[in-house]
């Protein structure tokens, strides 16, 4: 089950963070209505408005460099689960990084994932 | 099945006091910071506006080669900004300028509309086609000149009867091109006196109108584009600063155009702010209103020189609001009774914990062994205040599983992955032990916790002592939790929940400061601009360089010892300057003041 999970997560994350990086738009086919985007403690319902404000961050470039990420399932019912990355974010090619924490909880859709809730925080440093 | 959380009336008041209760917050956490007591780096408080433009235009020595009309302009709309301006705007297309008295800049009015006597298709029916196009442009352009103001008044182009009539194509609403942009502002370049004001208000215009803006009228002062075209970043490339265009440019109005009205829309404004002015170098006035400078005016005379023991700011603050801690949708009460039992239990008995995992639960770890940015500036690792610090190990953790997808993979993240409470318990115990103060100092900890599907999440970001060394790391740790169900062995020993998902992140120690609510804070560049030499102050880039001439010639040398004391660019120099009356010894003291908060973009590279 844990090989399965580690490869989901990566699978995940990478694609994530690729996407976040080039094209925040395209996020919203990775949240559905029922998502909940958690950011900062101001909680974003659903894939448009959640899209909307990662789109609207107030910086131009971003880069995710991932340190640590980890996951497990949230479930023994359902086959979701949690992953957590920490990293470092690259702002308008500033020399300093913000760091940032974020928690991704994946629910199984036919044959892949969605986000059901992402919880960020850009709070330590 | 997946109900959103839905917050209970007056769950964020329950949520702090419980929190409060639980010593997980203070009273401070509630409020924002105040940013205003603090240099702010880009974005300075809003009560440093007035005294800031006042500073900018009162001192004498520092004369741009502004006339005195565009600095009427300046002070004009510093005093009387207001709704009434932007309809003086708008009025001006319309010949409405009677009662007025004539203004000098963007916002003043020039009559248009009413073609002069003397001109006629008759007069020029000899020229060829070409020549008496150009004679027809030329015939508008100084038509809506005003010599006095040095204002050339383009607003809406389209509705001129004159274009009209010689069936002229006005750029933009008009159907012109670039090509008949650019062909007026060469026009307008041989206008006596030379044009400093130049409204292009109304006309559907978009960044590639403005193409050829900066070829003829490099030295414009005051520029309108109101209610246009500009959509994106890039539309203002051809008259930004950063590209060396423009770099006369002191009053820029945007208002009107997506660009502006999607941020203010999106209540991005800030951001929006911050774009315009890293393209602007020269800018001091933006849609009417001054702009927010670097604070180089918190000197006073006193406190300027010499004094060493005010410690610089180790952190500059990026536009971004930090959130309190969050719980949404569950009794708080329930979260705080849950860590503060959890954590005393983990800290001085982790074997008990085994009641509160369940035969399904699962349990995992990873070190993040980077050294904070901000940690490692501020030298928290050699530092006497904690001497611990540097007896920190990461043996212990890597040796005992940690599992970081990132760098493992296979077996070993198989073997890190803690399933069942007897598994989980072992994994605990070869752990080193810790001691998690969560009664103590509540800024020391962050919890979102709020209900997720299946069960409750809760996420903890805060610190903790590790034995033996004493030194204190930073942690996050994620749990799900789910209620412990009727005759469970975790009910039976007074757990109300579950642990089904523990993961914990431990890194390197960084000041609980950085999730403190407000302005987030970023790391700061302390020493990491060295002054630069005397050869790149001769080789400086040639937008610094350009901005450099705009300064009278008797003032460089001081402007240099700046930068060469500094390491400050041309701009940054020049507002330091300003905001210490050009003293060059407070200038520099000014600066070793704040020079911690200044963004990396405000040194010579």
């Amino acid at each position: 089950m844990a090989a399965n999970i580690d490869a989901v997560a990566t699978q995940f994350v990478e694609f994530y963070y690729k996407t976040f990086d080039s094209d925040r738009t395209q996020l919203t086919s990775l949240y559905r209505d029922g998502s909940m985007l958690t950011f900062e403690g101001a909680q974003i319902a659903g894939a448009t408005s959640i899209t909307d404000k990662l789109v609207n961050l107030p910086f131009q470039k971003v880069l995710h460099k991932v340190t640590t990420k980890d996951a497990q399932p949230s479930s023994s019912s359902v086959a979701s689960l949690l992953v957590s990355v920490t990293g470092l974010l690259v702002v308008d090619d500033s020399p300093n990084p913000l760091q940032f924490s974020q928690i991704f909880h994946l629910m199984p859709e036919g044959g892949s994932y969605y986000v059901f809730n992402d919880i960020f925080r850009l709070n330590y440093a | 099945m997946f109900s959103s959380p839905t917050p209970a009336p007056g769950s964020r008041a329950l949520a702090s006091n419980a929190l409060r209760g639980a010593g997980l917050m203070s009273d401070r956490d509630t409020t924002m910071r105040d940013i205003s007591d603090k240099p702010t780096g880009r974005k300075p408080a809003t009560k440093h506006r007035p005294h800031r433009a006042r500073a900018i235009y009162d001192v004498p020595m520092y004369d741009k080669g502004s006339s005195s009309s565009s600095r009427m302009l300046s002070s004009r709309i510093s005093v009387d900004s207001g709704p009434s301006d932007l309809l003086s705007i708008r009025g001006a297309s319309r010949s409405s300028t009677g009662t007025r008295p004539r203004r000098n800049a963007v916002s003043g009015g020039v009559p248009v509309g009413v073609p002069t006597a003397n001109h006629g298709p008759s007069t020029v029916g000899r020229l060829s086609t070409k020549n008496r196009t150009v004679d027809h442009w030329y015939e508008f352009v100084k038509k809506r000149y005003d010599p006095q103001t040095k204002c050339l008044n383009l607003d809406s182009m389209a509705d001129d009867e004159l274009l009209r009539r010689y069936n002229l194509q006005a750029p933009g609403s008009g159907g012109g091109t670039a090509r008949e942009a650019g062909v007026i502002f060469k026009l307008a370049s041989r206008l006596k006196p030379p044009v400093e004001t130049l409204s292009l208000a109304s006309n559907n215009l978009n960044g590639h109108h403005l193409t050829y803006l900066d070829k003829y009228l490099p030295r414009i002062v005051n520029l309108s584009l109101q209610n246009n075209n500009m959509r994106m970043w890039k539309d203002l490339d051809p008259i930004s600063a950063r590209r060396e265009k423009l770099l006369h440019l002191r009053e820029l109005v945007l208002m009107g155009n997506p660009i502006r009205e999607q941020e203010y829309l999106n209540g991005t404004s800030e951001r929006y702010k911050r774009e315009v002015t890293r393209r602007f170098l020269t800018l001091e006035l933006l849609d009417q209103e001054p702009i927010a400078k670097i604070s180089f005016d918190v000197a006073s005379d006193g406190a300027a020189a010499g004094s060493s023991s005010v410690k610089p700011p180790d952190a500059t603050t990026f536009p971004f609001q930090m959130g309190p801690s969050f719980i949404d949708g569950v009794d708080p009460s329930l979260v705080s009774t849950f860590l503060s039992r959890f954590f005393p239990a983990f800290d001085a008995q982790r074997p008990s914990l085994s009641d509160v995992y369940t035969p399904a639960s699962t349990f995992s770890f990873s070190a993040n062994t980077s050294i904070p940015a901000r940690a490692r500036i501020q030298g928290i690792q050699y530092s006497n205040e904690m001497p611990n610090q540097r007896k920190l190990e990461w043996k212990a953790w890597i040796e005992n599983g940690s599992r970081n997808l990132h760098r493992l993979s296979g077996e070993k993240t198989i073997s890190a992955l803690h399933i069942g409470q007897q598994d989980i318990v072992q994994a605990l115990v070869k752990l080193p032990l810790t001691k998690h103060d969560i009664l103590g100092a509540p800024e020391n900890f962050c919890v979102d916790a709020f209900l997720a599907g299946v069960g409750l999440l809760v996420i903890v970001h805060g610190q903790f002592i590790e034995a033996p060394s004493q030194g204190v790391r930073s942690f996050d740790r994620t749990f799900m939790l789910a209620p412990a169900p009727e005759g469970s062995r975790a009910k039976m020993n007074g757990w109300d929940v579950v642990i089904l998902s523990d993961q914990w992140t431990i890194r390197g120690y960084s000041k609980p400061e950085a999730w403190a609510p407000g302005p987030m804070l970023v790391q700061a560049t302390l020493d990491s601009n060295p002054p630069p030499t005397q050869r790149q102050l001769q080789n400086l880039p040639a937008e610094q360089q350009a901005l450099l001439n705009t300064v009278p010639e008797p003032q460089r040398p001081l402007v240099l010892n700046v930068c060469g004391q500094t390491g400050l660019n041309i701009k940054y120099s020049l507002d330091c300057l300003n905001g210490n009356g050009w003293d060059l010894g407070r200038a520099v003291a000014n600066f070793n003041q704040v020079k911690a908060t200044l963004p990396p973009d405000a040194f010579l590279r």
